[in-house]
């Protein structure tokens, strides 16, 4: 019949269209092998494409069996394990295990498919699901012993020594070295399994987060946090400041020390700090670890010139250094320049007075040598006459 | 008076005049290079400043020198004396160095090649030369005060504000004020070259004259450098408030130095900033009380930028030095007046007056000075504006009495 064959022409096109805009799934991005130490934390990336954008997950096999693989989901192993997966144009997926064990080694697996018939349990997953693998090896971490924690005290000068030793018979180990907030210290680079870093002065700016480095052959280098504070000593200040009313004040203060200072601003008054009046919404404070800003817009005479202090507080100690505005009015300059004006006044009078005065005495001697080429002697008794006429 | 004895241009002039080029283009170079630092770490201001002070004492030297050769080339003889001379002069090429601020360089390079020529083929008259080295010792007075008394002032305006000096600018500044008196000390000798030997300055009197002007220009720079550092814009409103009524005092004073109206406004322009630093006499008669009026303005004028200072000062930063500094330079300023008595006193040469020379060969021999006849000229140029300087200062400036042994500080000239 004409109507029924129109009717599966049309349901095949339909089809046809259906499969010809699907796209099979296919990986942008695959997880990598590593190799970790224990405690360490691992990522892996899936980047999946498709259309329909192509579900992801990830499964586990341990080491040596490959067949039987475990599927993982977030906040498994005691919620070491977290997942983070994006659908949208890509299908992407992070796996993250932290705080890793030694049974953490195995295989991980990615997976990911965009068949409608992929949950289907008579259907094979091997068709309809793409795979891609990564390797995790967990190594033990070597054991580092070492100082923990040192406070600096400032009125202490003997030196101060960081240990770390490496207690562990894993023949791999091939270079140890220093590192202070998180770059290397050079000329500490030995082959010793105990390391030793000398601090011959313990001053503010010594204080930081030391790490003693061990590297190995043939896996991750380990290293232990030592962490070294001291109380904040302020290295940079203005110790006064002048400014015009109107302007901008910009006050600073700089620190050294670990760990970093939170910062405050007190005005002094009478020699008691006090909360700065911020009633006019002038100031603003601006903090960032070893800086602090304090900024007053559009001076005013009356109400801004004072002491201010910044004080650095840590959990070892504090320090404040204090910084002196003042501020210069407008008309400033005004009374100088009526001095000035004064002066220059009377000046021109007197010169007024004196020249005049001497004029009728003289007699303007207006025919100065034209040069030495042109008079004749007429001229010349004429000049000498002058000349006797101007002595009186 | 002798004439050729006037003019003798020696070896040891030959050599100051190489010492001068060296100085002056070693000058350019590092104020070039300070404007260079200034701009690399950001200071536009201070790098806008340098670079104008420097080109704008450039621009002023430069009017000078090409006024000046207007004017010579205007003379009668001029041409034949330059042919004779092997002097380089061709119009087109002397404006185009001048547009190109080389004219300065020029003189000293033509004297440096005349100087050289004259030893070499050891003539004994060299009278253009010493006319040249005249017009070379003005213009590098003028180039002083344009350029090294501002930018004195500007480094010791930087040095006051960052509060840290380096040792090399120690050095530098003692240089400068050094240099700056040695050059109002150099321009009064070469006035006085016009006189017979006995007038001219000995070791002594040149010594006390250098102190006098060291210590006067010392005081006012380093007051004008600390009035900066409290009132950075408003030293200029200082400046041109006193250069204005300076050059107000020049002009009433009726000098008449250049040949053009133009050339006589921009010289008198030059004198009040000059007289803005230091005494610069520039008209004939008595100037005792010129002299005593300006010392005391810049006196007073001095007090108030101090005082200014003092008031408005940033104590933190300038307690270290402000009591020194506060008693010293009236001190200092002091010492220099009272070193200018006792020079005028003691160590005045005696001011030569021809009229009471007794042999008439002197008399005629002025006559014969100042009315060269024409056959003299190619052998003996006198610059006629020293000549001019120097008639006013020690021919009008006598007393009732003719007679004078050694100069009595009543008569006193620069």
């Amino acid at each position: 019949m004409p109507g029924s064959d129109l009717l599966a022409v049309v349901l095949l096109g339909v089809c046809l269209l259906q499969t010809a805009g699907a796209q099979n799934a296919g990986f942008v991005k695959s997880p990598m092998s590593e190799t970790k130490l224990t405690g360490d934390t691992f990522e892996l990336y899936c980047d999946v494409v498709g259309n329909p954008t192509p579900e992801i997950q990830w499964w586990y096999a341990e080491v040596n069996r490959a067949d039987s693989f475990k599927q993982l989901w977030d906040g498994a192993r005691k919620r070491r394990v977290s997942m983070n997966t994006a659908y949208g144009a890509n299908g992407v997926s992070v796996l993250r295990i932290t705080r890793l064990t030694l049974e953490d080694s195995g295989t991980y697996e990615c997976r990911a498919s965009n068949d409608p018939r992929r949950n289907d349990l008579r259907q094979n997953p091997a068709i309809t699901w793409i795979r891609a693998q990564a390797t995790i090896t967990v190594l033990q971490k070597p054991q580092i012993n070492g100082t923990r924690e040192v406070i600096l005290q400032t009125n202490d000068t003997s030196p101060v020594t960081l240990q770390c030793n490496l207690t562990d018979d894993n023949s791999s180990f091939s270079q140890s070295y220093w590192m202070k907030n998180g770059e290397e210290i050079p000329g500490t680079r030995q082959n010793n399994k105990s390391t030793e870093y000398k601090i011959s002065k313990p001053r503010a700016d010594e204080s930081g987060q030391y790490q003693c480095v061990f590297s190995f052959s043939n896996r991750p280098s380990a290293n232990l946090t030592i962490e070294v504070k001291a109380a904040p000593d302020i290295t940079g200040h203005k110790r006064s400041e002048n400014l015009n009313e109107g302007q901008t004040a910009l006050m600073y203060c700089k620190s050294v020390g670990y760990p970093h200072p939170s910062w405050q601003w007190k005005k002094l008054n009478n020699g008691a700090p006090m909360e700065i009046p911020n009633i006019t919404g002038r100031c603003f404070i601006e903090s960032k670890d070893n800086y602090t800003e304090l900024k007053i817009i559009n001076l005013q005479i009356d109400e801004d010139p004072g002491v201010y202090q910044c004080n650095a507080l840590n959990s070892i100690g504090e320090k404040s250094m204090t910084t002196i505005l003042r501020v210069r009015s407008h008309l400033a300059p005004l009374w100088p320049f009526l001095g000035v004006l004064a002066e220059i006044i009377i000046l021109v009078i007197i010169i007024v007075i004196y020249e005049k005065r001497k004029k009728p005495d003289e007699v303007p001697d207006d025919d100065e040598p034209a040069g030495p080429m042109k008079t004749n002697s007429t001229n010349n008794h004429k000049d000498k006459n002058l000349r006797q006429r101007n002595t009186n | 008076m002798d004439l050729r004895k006037c003019c003798r241009y020696s070896l040891l002039d030959f050599l100051l005049t190489l010492f001068g080029i060296g100085a002056f283009l070693f000058d350019i170079g590092t104020d070039l290079w300070a404007a260079a630092e200034f701009y690399l770490v950001g200071d536009y201001y201070w790098f806008g400043t340098v670079l104008f002070l420097t080109f704008t004492s450039s621009l002023v030297v430069q009017l000078f020198s090409w006024f000046w050769f207007q004017y010579d080339s205007q003379l009668e003889n001029f041409s034949e004396v330059a042919a004779n001379e092997g002097l380089f002069w061709r119009r087109g090429i002397l404006r185009l160095l001048h547009f190109f601020h080389l004219g300065f360089l020029f003189r000293y390079l033509t004297v440096m090649v005349q100087g050289f020529l004259v030893w070499w083929r050891e003539r004994k008259e060299s009278g253009y030369i010493v006319y040249l080295t005249h017009d070379l010792s003005m213009l590098r007075l003028f180039e002083t005060f344009t350029e090294s008394t501002p930018q004195l002032v500007f480094i010791l305006y930087t040095i006051i504000s960052r509060n840290k000096v380096e040792v090399y600018q120690y050095v530098s500044i003692t240089a400068s004020f050094l240099s700056v008196a040695w050059m109002v000390l150099d321009y009064h000798r070469s006035l006085r070259s016009f006189l017979p030997e006995k007038n001219n300055l000995g070791c002594i009197s040149s010594l006390v004259y250098f102190l006098w002007n060291l210590l006067l220009i010392t005081s006012r720079i380093v007051a004008v450098a600390v009035f900066t550092s409290v009132l950075p814009p408003y030293v200029g409103l200082h400046f041109l408030l006193l250069w204005a009524s300076l050059l107000f005092w020049a002009g009433i004073q009726k000098t008449d130095f250049m040949d053009s109206p133009a050339g006589e406004w921009l010289y008198r322009a030059m004198v009040a900033l000059i007289l803005y630093f230091s005494w610069f006499n520039v008209a004939k008669g008595r100037t005792l009380g010129r002299s005593v009026i300006y010392h005391t303005f810049i006196a007073v004028d001095s007090g108030i930028l101090l005082v200014t200072w003092w008031f408005y000062r940033d104590p933190t930063s300038t307690d270290a030095y402000v009591m020194p500094v506060m008693v010293i330079l009236p001190f200092l300023y002091l010492m220099g007046i009272m070193f200018k008595v006792l020079y005028y006193w003691k160590f005045h040469p005696p001011v030569w007056d021809p009229v009471t020379e007794a042999e008439q060969d002197v008399i005629d021999d002025l006559i014969g000075f100042r009315s060269l006849p024409a056959t003299e000229i190619p052998q003996t140029m006198i610059n006629k504006r020293m000549y001019t300087l120097a008639n006013k200062f020690f021919f009008s400036s006598q007393k009732p009495q003719h007679h004078r042994v050694n100069g009595s500080s009543s008569n006193t000239t620069v």
